[in-house]
């Protein structure tokens, strides 16, 4: 029992984190938005830049949340991956209720911040596209070796 | 917040869209003359009230700028006016030093030297009519050159008219487009848009305005610009004026403006330096040209007009050069010579006139005194025809003729007169005694000479009514008041003037020959003592002059014996010669040891030889010989074109007498018209490097090379000064590039480093999505 409390502290404050985790992605995507609007390239990576080591830090918020949720899964017997936050809540009774109204606040942090990267995403890979057609236009395939495959000058008056 | 969201995005693509535009323009318009490179101005979008939150809305372009420094446009403008001015001036000097065609094979100076050469030929063998061909062809070469050349500038002025014109015309195109774009752009501007692209149109257009003329631009509030050239309006910001070119009476230019007063002076630009090129350097060249083809008339002219052809003294001339009618009464003969129309100056001075004796040889000097500012072409006519054997008139079209009588005939040469002593004052055979000094004698009316001849004593009474002047009689009208008493003629006497001197003298020759001077009261006068018996000689002294006069002034030497004597026999014999101030110049051995008819060396080339006979001092033997350094120091053989080689009197008009090119005999080759005589073809090859006085003492050919050498100095300076500027506007047009050009490499590599960013940017936002996606799995 005591065990079951202690993985439940440390789920709530991962949550925790996570939940201010998300604030600072949605934070970072919306300054990317801005940079990428502003077609002002070294803002715009600089921004990318703030935005990678944000998500470094991701990477080690779900290792340390698979490693809750497998001592969980040891202690009920049941496998990790069919864990929810809101099943852990209904088995831990009246200790889970605080896990359950973190689980609301980070799905709607989390809700949020799926939305801005996918609209952020669109808006960076249509700059991206319209660039690199520009760019192919002009010298061909990026990368080519062949000069016949390149872009090629042609006399507009002929 | 879902649709803020969606406009933040949209506005961020529009405002990308509008930004790849921008580039994309500058790239299209990297060569476009005048494009300034555009940026695009970003700035935020305006916020958004949602309940009671002002939410931000993105981003948007504010306004696309041209990226130009105004101040160094301006300079730009000003620099390309200049640098037109020295292109347009390098251009055409470039042409005139081609025009004038100098080379050592070929030009002006090599056609000079030719002259000359042939002169040269000739003067070795002045008769030969190959080589006498070969002098007038080359003259008439060098006179066609002259005309070549005169033609040439002048054709050079036309054509820089007519591309005066054409700029002029540009202009006028260039003024209607820009007075068009200040209506565009003010209608553009006055909605809060900066009409860039018009603006580097006009901009543009103003540099090539610039190219033309030095203008001014001035720009209004409303964006339009006023053109001012030279101060005056040639574009408002409503309208235009046109630019004219007009041509003045005078030959020069003037460049005006529609509605303005005056002319404009335009000082740069293509305009400005044509301007300065046909004001300025072309008439300089020209007027250089006619001064050397005029001095080159008259210089040449003096030395052939006093000089004699192969066939000796004229018969009849006809003068070149009519005189005209000045004050317009319908008269030539009533003009001052010196104001009588003729091409070249007449001045005070004399002109030597020779008639000979064609059977005889013999010679008569006479010298007209030429007062060119009261003498009349009427005084002048009139005085040559006091001539003995001499008929001057002037022709319709004003004229000059000379004839000579048959059997006689005239020149103008400063020739030696080898027989002086015609009338035998020196050692002749007649009785005679000459004056002790020169005239003129201080006589009275009424005073006598009173002489005994074979027929009897008579005494002559002089009239003052025979004398201008009786208290200053001069031995002319001496010898024709005693020549005018019949008692002369019938005692077998003759009186002459030999210069200023008395003589008198039997008609006779030989030693039976005498008369006595018996007495009178004009014997003191004459240095004659009473009761003088003068006796005449078996052995006339013949006295022969010889040389040609080298003096550089006009002269007359007198002749006398120191004592009386034999020539060849008496010891101590001499001959004195005095110049016509008195002073004794040469003093001749001609006594014992010296062998009669041998050569003496008198002075200045001048030489005499001396036949056997006797001298008396006691009579006053003398003889006087003329030495001419200029028989015409009036130019009024030049300025008439009397003899002339050449005619005209620039370098436009000059040529080659026409009935001397048809017969070259007429060249005058010689002074003494001897046989042989090339000393007036010498006298003309001495121009080859003399020094002309009317040329700043320079030689005509250093005058040519002076005026080939100043073009080339010209073009040296100008292209110096052009390349300076050109320079100068390269570097200023480097700035501008810096400045306001397209760095095509540039725009591409922001391109890419953008393409980048942005790939990178969508990457790692798909991992955070996807990070948020699996997160979303364990809610």
């Amino acid at each position: 029992m005591k065990e079951l409390k202690t993985l439940l502290r440390r789920l709530e404050a991962h949550l925790q984190d996570e939940i201010a985790a998300q604030e600072r992605t949605l934070a970072l995507l919306a300054d990317e938005q801005t940079a990428l609007c502003g077609r002002d390239p070294a803002l715009v990576l600089e921004r990318t830049t703030a935005l990678e080591r944000e998500l470094q830090g991701g990477v080690a918020r779900a290792r340390r949340r698979d490693e809750i949720l497998t001592a969980l899964g040891s202690l009920w017997g049941v496998p990790a991956a069919t864990l929810t936050l809101t099943s852990i809540a209904e088995r831990a009774g009246p200790e889970g209720e605080r896990v359950l109204r973190m689980r609301g606040e980070l799905r709607e942090r989390s809700a949020k911040s799926v939305k801005l990267a996918r609209r952020v995403g669109a808006l960076a890979r249509t700059h991206q596209r319209f660039f690199s057609d520009v760019l192919q236009a002009l010298f061909g395939e990026l990368g080519a070796t062949d000069a016949r495959v390149g872009g090629r000058l042609v006399d507009a008056e002929a | 917040m879902s649709n803020i969201g969606l406009n933040i995005g949209l506005q961020g693509l529009l405002t990308s869209q509008a930004s790849l535009d921008t580039i994309g323009h500058n790239i299209t318009n990297a060569n476009t003359p005048g494009y300034s490179r555009q940026s695009l101005e970003i700035g935020t979008a305006t916020t958004v009230r949602v309940r009671n939150l002002l939410m931000g809305n993105g981003v948007q372009a504010s306004v696309v700028r041209r990226t130009v420094d105004q101040l160094l446009n301006a300079r730009l403008v000003v620099q390309q006016s200049g640098v037109s001015r020295l292109d347009a001036r390098l251009s055409v000097l470039g042409e005139a030093e081609g025009l004038l065609g100098n080379t050592s094979e070929s030009g002006l100076g090599k056609s000079m030297q030719s002259f000359f050469t042939a002169l040269s030929n000739l003067s070795a063998t002045p008769e030969d009519p190959v080589l006498r061909s070969g002098a007038v062809q080359s003259a008439s070469q060098l006179t066609s050159q002259f005309n070549q050349l005169a033609t040439n500038v002048h054709v050079l002025r036309d054509d820089t008219i007519e591309r005066l014109q054409a700029h002029v015309d540009a202009v006028n195109e260039l003024a209607e487009q820009i007075s068009g774009l200040n209506k565009q752009i003010s209608a553009t501007e006055s909605s809060g848009v900066t009409a860039n692209d018009l603006r580097d149109r006009r901009e543009y257009m103003l540099r090539e305005l610039a190219k033309l003329v030095d203008a001014k631009a001035i720009e209004d509030s409303r964006g339009a610009v006023r053109v001012l050239v030279g101060g005056s309006m040639l574009v408002s910001p409503t309208t235009y004026n046109q630019m004219q070119l007009s041509t003045n009476s005078d030959g020069t230019l003037d460049v005006e403006i529609e509605g303005q007063s005056g002319a404009v002076t335009v000082t740069s630009g293509a305009i400005g330096g044509l301007m300065q090129v046909y004001e300025d350097t072309l008439p300089q060249i020209s007027a250089q040209l006619d001064s050397i083809a005029h001095n080159w008339i008259l210089e040449l002219n003096r030395v052939h007009t006093t000089g004699l052809g192969g066939d000796g003294p004229f018969k009849a001339l006809v003068a070149a050069n009519p005189f005209e009618d000045i004050d317009g009464d319908g008269a030539v003969n009533d003009e001052l010579l010196a104001n009588s129309g003729l091409p070249f100056d007449v001045v005070d001075g004399e002109l030597v006139v020779n008639v000979t004796n064609t059977a005889t040889g013999a010679l008569d000097k006479h010298v007209v005194a030429i007062d060119a500012t009261r003498a009349t072409v009427g005084d002048l006519v009139a005085e040559l025809n006091t001539i003995g054997h001499l008929t001057a008139n002037i022709d319709g079209q004003g004229r000059l003729h000379v004839f000579a009588e048959p059997g006689y005939g005239f020149d103008f040469s400063s020739r030696l007169d080898p027989n002086p002593d015609a009338i035998g004052s020196f050692g002749g055979g007649q009785a005679s005694i000459t004056s002790a000094s020169d005239g003129p004698f201080a006589l009275a009316d009424g005073d006598t000479l009173q002489l005994t001849g074979p027929a009897g004593s008579f005494t002559v009474t002089f009239d003052a009514a025979d004398f201008a002047q009786i208290g200053s009689a001069t031995s002319e009208e001496l010898a024709a008041a005693i020549n005018a008493d019949p008692n002369t003629q019938a005692n077998g006497l003759v009186a002459s003037a030999v210069g200023d001197r008395l003589v008198l003298q039997t008609a006779g020759s030989g030693a039976t020959e005498s008369f006595s001077i018996d007495g009178g009261t004009a014997l003191a006068s004459f240095g004659w003592n009473p009761a003088t018996t003068v006796t005449g000689h078996d052995s006339a002294v013949s006295v022969t002059i010889g040389g040609s006069y080298s003096g550089s002034n006009n002269d007359a030497y007198q002749f006398v014996p120191n004592m009386d004597g034999v020539i060849g026999t008496t010891a101590g014999l001499k001959v004195l010669v005095y110049d016509q101030a008195g002073q004794q110049v040469a003093a001749l051995d001609v006594g014992a040891g010296y062998n009669p008819g041998d050569e003496l060396e008198i002075l200045n080339g001048v030489t005499l030889k001396l036949g056997y006979g006797t001298l008396s001092a006691t009579n006053n033997d003398t003889f006087r010989v003329d030495v001419t350094a200029d028989s015409d120091t009036s130019d009024i053989l030049p300025a008439l074109g009397l003899n002339v080689l050449f005619t005209g009197e620039d370098a436009l008009s000059i040529g080659v007498r026409a009935d001397l090119e048809a017969s070259p005999s007429l060249l005058a080759s010689s002074i003494s018209g001897a046989p042989g005589d090339g000393s007036n073809l010498l006298a003309l090859m001495a121009f080859d490097e003399s020094e002309i006085s009317g040329l700043s003492n320079a030689s005509f050919a250093a005058s040519w090379a002076d005026i080939v050498s100043s073009v080339g100095l010209d073009i040296d300076s100008s292209q110096s000064a052009y390349d300076a500027e050109e320079f100068l506007m390269q570097s200023l047009d480097s700035r501008r590039d810096q400045v306001s050009g397209v760095n095509v490499d540039e725009e591409l590599v922001n391109m890419m480093t953008s393409e980048q960013a942005y790939n990178a940017a969508a990457q790692f936002i798909r991992v955070s999505a996807d990070l948020s996606d699996e997160l979303m799995r364990l809610l």
